[in-house]
């Protein structure tokens, strides 16, 4: 049966299409802009899979992709690691994932596939791995312009080198996790009010899912956060929401703050806490 | 037989905005039942490139650029001219989503086309101080899955720079986590 090229046929337009009508909406696109599909990838077997990358710029573009260590802290930022820092757990998850091409040549509206898979090796010990999958644009030096050579002067001419970061995690044997709400509370930020909220995490694995608000009697979460990670290596993790005054000045009386899984991953509840904020 | 298809999301997100369908091709490309499912995406587009203009430099001194776009130029042996302008970047996403913007953390060197390894001082500008309007350099995407930001830094002269063209490159990138 020819399954997999219809596959790939079927993606492949879906995508292109998709670029004819990205480039209408974003007229002024660069040299470099790039679109990565999905956007967090868990092997949890020897089967590998696919990232999508595109072209959405106007021109042609290189893009380099390349594997990177990140650790999060506790306000949830990712901090690089550089490879001689890193702890052995770090090491091997470096170690366990191919990956193909690493340079790609991509002309506007084009995408393509890079592959990927773990390799862990037999006496890896059971737990959650991670490294996080880069895809940088490299950008072809530009003609100096003719208003720039007649000068006597300092000018600058800065090149960026722009990209984005995906985790690639890798769940061996058996891992778990659980975690838990704590200390919802409204505080003053540097920017106006912001909701600020602890989740603690306990277990191997990470969780990651969507940190909604509700109020009782009312369907519509007041607050909603996709795409909340925390991952193994911190135990809790504050996360900051800005609130609009609206908003702000509805999270009062009886509120449910719910952790859960993203829809698309079935929207299991991972954590819960009804309270009262006056 | 149950045939599964993916598509990126962009695909089917941009197809619903539009008002278009994509059905023609789920047809095409599959004859029994097709499933799709939903990858999430993520884009990054360059709006704008950083630039300081032109600066006539007759001793050492910084010119900063906050991310909102204001240049100090008030060194007293720097004269700026032309106009400056932060980098920009779109990003597009999950709705509500929460993505964090890593910025180079120490120097840049920028380099005069006449640098070689003997003649550093004249021939090498420092960039640091990179900036974003982000607070935290976290962006949270708003309920159409989209964000922008600028950044800006700050160039170090120590006086002895020759006039010229100074080039270096800056890493920018958007943390999905």
């Amino acid at each position: 049966m020819s399954f997999k090229p219809m596959r790939a046929l079927a993606r492949g337009a879906a995508v292109l299409v998709a670029f004819s009508s990205l480039s209408l909406s974003t007229p002024i696109a660069a040299q470099g802009d790039l679109l990565v599909a999905p956007t967090r990838v868990i092997l949890d077997g020897r089967r590998g899979t696919e990232v999508i990358l595109s072209n959405i710029g106007n021109e042609e573009a290189t893009y380099r992709i390349g594997l990177e260590l990140r650790r999060m802290l506790e306000n949830g930022r990712l901090e690089p690691v550089e490879e001689a820092d890193a702890n052995d757990k770090e090491k091997a998850a470096l170690g366990m994932i191919r990956y193909a091409p690493r340079r790609i040549v991509l002309p506007p509206g084009q995408p393509q596939a890079v592959r990927l898979a773990a390799r862990p090796g037999a006496d890896l010990p059971d737990g959650e791995y991670r490294v996080h999958m880069s895809f940088r644009a490299i950008p072809k030096p530009r003609e100096v312009t003719e208003e720039q050579r007649a000068s006597d002067q300092v000018s600058i001419q800065l090149i960026p080198i722009y990209g984005v970061t995906i985790p690639i995690i890798v769940r061996h044997g058996r891992v778990e996790a659980r975690a838990a709400i704590a200390q919802p509370r409204v505080v003053e930020g540097e920017r106006g009010p912001e909701l600020a909220v602890t989740i603690q995490r306990s277990g191997e694995s990470s969780t990651y899912g969507e940190l909604r608000v509700t109020k009782a009697g009312v369907d519509d979460p007041l607050v909603l956060l996709r795409g909340v990670a925390i991952y193994p290596e911190i135990g809790e993790r504050d996360v900051r929401i800005a609130l609009t005054p609206e908003q702000a000045a509805a999270m009062k009386g009886d509120l449910r703050f719910e952790y859960r899984d993203m829809p698309e991953s079935g929207g299991g509840l991972l954590a819960a806490l009804d309270t009262r904020i006056d | 037989m149950t045939k599964t298809i993916r598509f990126g999301a962009a695909g089917i997100a941009l197809f619903a905005a539009m008002g278009m369908s994509n059905a023609a091709f789920a047809q095409d490309a599959a004859t029994a039942t097709a499933t799709a499912e939903v990858l999430d995406s993520l884009t990054l587009n360059n709006t704008a490139g950083l630039d300081f203009g032109t600066m006539i430099v007759d001793g050492l001194g910084s010119v900063s650029l906050a991310a909102d776009g204001t240049l100090d130029c008030s060194a007293a042996d720097i004269v700026c001219s032309g106009t400056a302008a932060v980098a920009a970047f779109d990003v597009t996403g999950t709705a509500n989503q929460a993505v964090t913007i890593n910025l180079p953390t120490g120097n840049i060197d920028l380099n005069h086309p006449d640098f070689t390894g003997a003649s550093v001082g004249e021939h090498t500008i420092e960039l640091n101080t990179f900036v974003s309007n982000a607070a935290g350099n976290e962006i949270t995407l708003d309920g159409a899955g989209e964000g922008d930001f600028t950044v800006g830094g700050t160039i170090n002269f120590d006086g002895s720079e020759v006039a010229g063209i100074y080039t270096g490159s800056f890493d920018v990138s958007v943390e999905y986590s």
